[in-house]
């Protein structure tokens, strides 16, 4: 599903990840490392918010960040993207509705039931909690058809049993055939991946565990 | 140098900048009387009917939480000390009731000079100024009142509501009866409703609800933040949220069947349904009165036609402000970012001009001339506030990345501007197309209005990907 070959980043004079083959299919790949390490940069890479300085990543056969690669491709930023003039539940119709469902598939209302977060949906971002925005993001996210879910410190604010939750639910995603990209520190989020590669700064990328998950 | 004095002494200076600033002023509103030429009949009645409406303002703002805009600093520490809070207070007020009477001062005289009036010496500008400095002090001072009688919890509210209702309705009474607030009789009575007004808000002071100033504080902090780079746009929505009445209860505006573009504008209306149609009919209305009877011939006419359009479009432009340069929404758009923009202006067009259309169409019949143009107006101030819209928010490190960190100011200031040059250029090109301009004459008029607008178009469709493939 994704095909990372020969690929550098650098911002100026400064090479922030190296990557020279990488491929992921179904499944939920943890990306651990240092802060700087190059995990939010190769998240934004592969949605195709950032584009390569040298080499080619594709998703499904296209280059990230086409209108087609678009297509299979969600993604919760760090500080995820919300529409601050809607509720949460609004704006997982709006996601819906833009890529032709009428309504957000069940496995959003999954989420919303595994992160507990029903009174959440009625509210307007501002004056969010980080770990609220941080669910609403994800709901936003999985509002729409995808096959691939990628989650830049996904765990980050929120609590235990939101964190349980979202594991489940990540499960859940592994078992229909999605493939998870997911940068954390999380240790328990980092179990529950079926590979894990290790970033370190500033441009080495190395897989230290994989099992048949 | 203690803060009480240091303050004092940064006051002084503004107020001198101000007096300055009072004789430059007119200069600039002369230079704009030229390419939008205007004449200064029915200038006095519109200040006299401004003065008389002032009560009404003040009584609003109060109800909305009134003048004294704290920060959480000072109402933790200061107010929480125990210290009367008249004494506290009362600086903050008075630096209000200044401030918004000098820029009153400032704006009435920048009024007078584009309406021509500002050439025959000192005399008449000294007036104009006089009227507008003491009807904005009454107005910040009546508001303070205001705010203890209606959203108090204590305090002899009902005496404070008789003064403030006395006072006002003797101006409203004195400018019905064809008295001019100008005249020596129309100074003396503003300075005998400044001065009560004073009194009731220094009386009431001590009464102010402290929750209302709270709420109040969280908002103007975002505010501040929303000032710092020059995102008008989320400045008024910041300023609406410390100041806007409750959420009245949700109508439901979004329906399934509608187009997915329209369906996210009344998403995001249906919240506040009833505050933003209120703003609407109010705007629109003054769009309909300025049509209908003020003089069209007037350059200053023309400018409120477009503004009111403009404030029309603001209510209708939330979508494409949510949007402005969020990347991270790109990966929803399965068709392209400008894809989504294009729909977003599109919709807010048709919205805006769609209420502009009720609002002047019935003048289309008897002036099919006037009201077609009044419309190409509504078209600019419209394209004027999505500008504005979609360059608020401004991704700061992408500006900095590509312009260095020095340019940001004046970038930041550009395209906090650019709205409001699209919203002029349409009224000083369409003023002069149609009414200045002699027949026969070539006149590149439509030429460059045609190329601001799909100008304009393009800057407030410009997609968020860095680079886009589609």
């Amino acid at each position: 599903m994704i095909e990372v070959t020969d690929v550098m980043k650098s911002f100026g004079s400064a090479v922030v990840l190296e990557v020279e083959q990488l491929s992921l299919d179904a499944g939920h790949c943890a990306l651990a490392g240092p802060n700087g390490a190059g995990k939010t940069t190769l998240l934004l890479l592969l949605a195709g918010l950032e584009h390569p300085t040298r080499g080619s990543i594709r998703i499904g056969g296209h280059a990230a960040g086409s209108l087609e690669a678009r297509k299979l491709v969600t993604f919760v930023p760090d500080q995820p993207a919300l529409f601050d003039d809607l509720t949460v539940a609004d704006q997982m119709a709006y996601v819906a509705r833009l890529h032709g469902l009428a309504e957000p598939p069940p496995l959003a209302w999954e989420c919303v039931e595994a992160l507990r977060a029903k009174t959440l949906t009625s509210r307007f971002p501002r004056g969010m909690s980080k770990g609220q925005r941080q669910a609403s993001g994800l709901l936003v996210a999985v509002s729409r058809p995808f096959e691939v879910l990628l989650l830049d410190e996904p765990t980050t604010g929120l609590d235990a049993k939101a964190r349980a939750g979202l594991i489940d639910v990540l499960a859940t995603l592994v078992q229909g055939g999605s493939t998870i990209v997911s940068s954390t520190h999380d240790d328990d989020l980092l179990a529950s991946a079926g590979r894990v590669f290790q970033l370190e700064a500033p441009s080495q990328v190395s897989e230290v565990s994989e099992d048949s998950g | 140098m203690s803060r009480g004095s240091s303050r004092f002494l940064s006051d002084l200076y503004i107020l001198y900048l101000a007096a300055i600033l009072w004789f430059i002023v007119p200069v600039y509103g002369m230079g704009l009387a030229l390419i939008l030429p205007s004449d200064v009949q029915g200038f006095d009645a519109g200040l006299d009917i401004m003065g008389a409406c002032a009560g009404l303002g003040a009584f609003f703002w109060g109800a909305r939480g009134g003048p004294l805009a704290l920060s959480r600093s000072t109402i933790v520490y200061e107010l929480g000390s125990p210290v009367s809070r008249t004494r506290l207070l009362s600086p903050a007020l008075a630096r209000q009731t200044l401030f918004g009477a000098m820029f009153a001062a400032l704006a009435g005289v920048l009024m007078l000079a584009i309406n021509g009036g500002a050439e025959d010496g000192l005399a008449g500008p000294a007036r104009v100024s006089a009227v507008c400095l003491s009807t904005a002090a009454a107005l910040v001072l009546q508001a303070a009142g205001w705010l203890v009688v209606l959203r108090g919890h204590a305090g002899p509210r009902r005496v404070l509501a008789a003064a403030n209702t006395v006072v006002s309705l003797a101006s409203a009474v004195f400018v019905a009866s064809g008295g001019s607030l100008s005249s020596n009789v129309g100074l003396a009575l503003l300075a005998a409703v400044v001065v009560v007004s004073g009194g009731v808000a220094v009386v009431g002071l001590q009464w102010v609800p402290i929750d209302v100033l709270w709420k109040q504080a969280a908002a103007l902090d975002a505010m501040r933040s929303s000032m710092q780079t020059f995102d008008f746009h989320r400045v008024l929505l910041d300023l609406r949220r410390a100041s806007g009445p409750k959420r009245v209860g949700r109508i439901r505006l979004a329906r399934d069947w509608m187009p997915t573009a329209l369906w996210r504008q009344f998403a995001a209306l249906q919240h506040e349904a009833a505050n933003h149609l209120g703003r609407i009919l109010v705007a629109g209305f003054a769009l309909a009165a300025l049509v209908g009877f003020a003089d069209g011939w007037q350059g200053i006419t023309l400018l409120a036609i477009a503004g009111c359009a403009g404030f029309i479009g603001l209510e209708f432009s939330g979508a494409l402000a949510a949007t402005a340069d969020q990347r991270g929404f790109v990966v929803h758009y399965p068709r392209g970012s400008a894809y989504v923009l294009r729909t977003q202006l599109a919709t807010m067009l048709v919205l805006t001009l769609g209420v502009a259309g009720i609002m002047v169409g019935w003048q289309l019949p008897s002036q099919p001339s006037d009201a077609s143009v009044a419309l190409i107006l509504c078209g600019f101030g419209a394209l004027g506030a999505a500008l504005q819209a979609r360059l608020g928010s401004p991704d700061l490190g992408k500006l900095v990345g590509t312009f260095g960190i020095g340019s940001l100011g004046p970038i930041l200031w550009a395209r906090a501007m650019l709205g409001p040059a699209v919203l002029m250029v349409g009224v000083v090109g369409l003023a002069h197309r149609v009414w200045h301009h002699e027949a026969g004459d070539p006149s590149p008029w439509v030429a460059v209005l045609t190329a601001v607008a799909v100008a304009a178009s393009l800057v407030a469709t410009h997609p968020l990907e860095r680079n886009p493939d589609d």
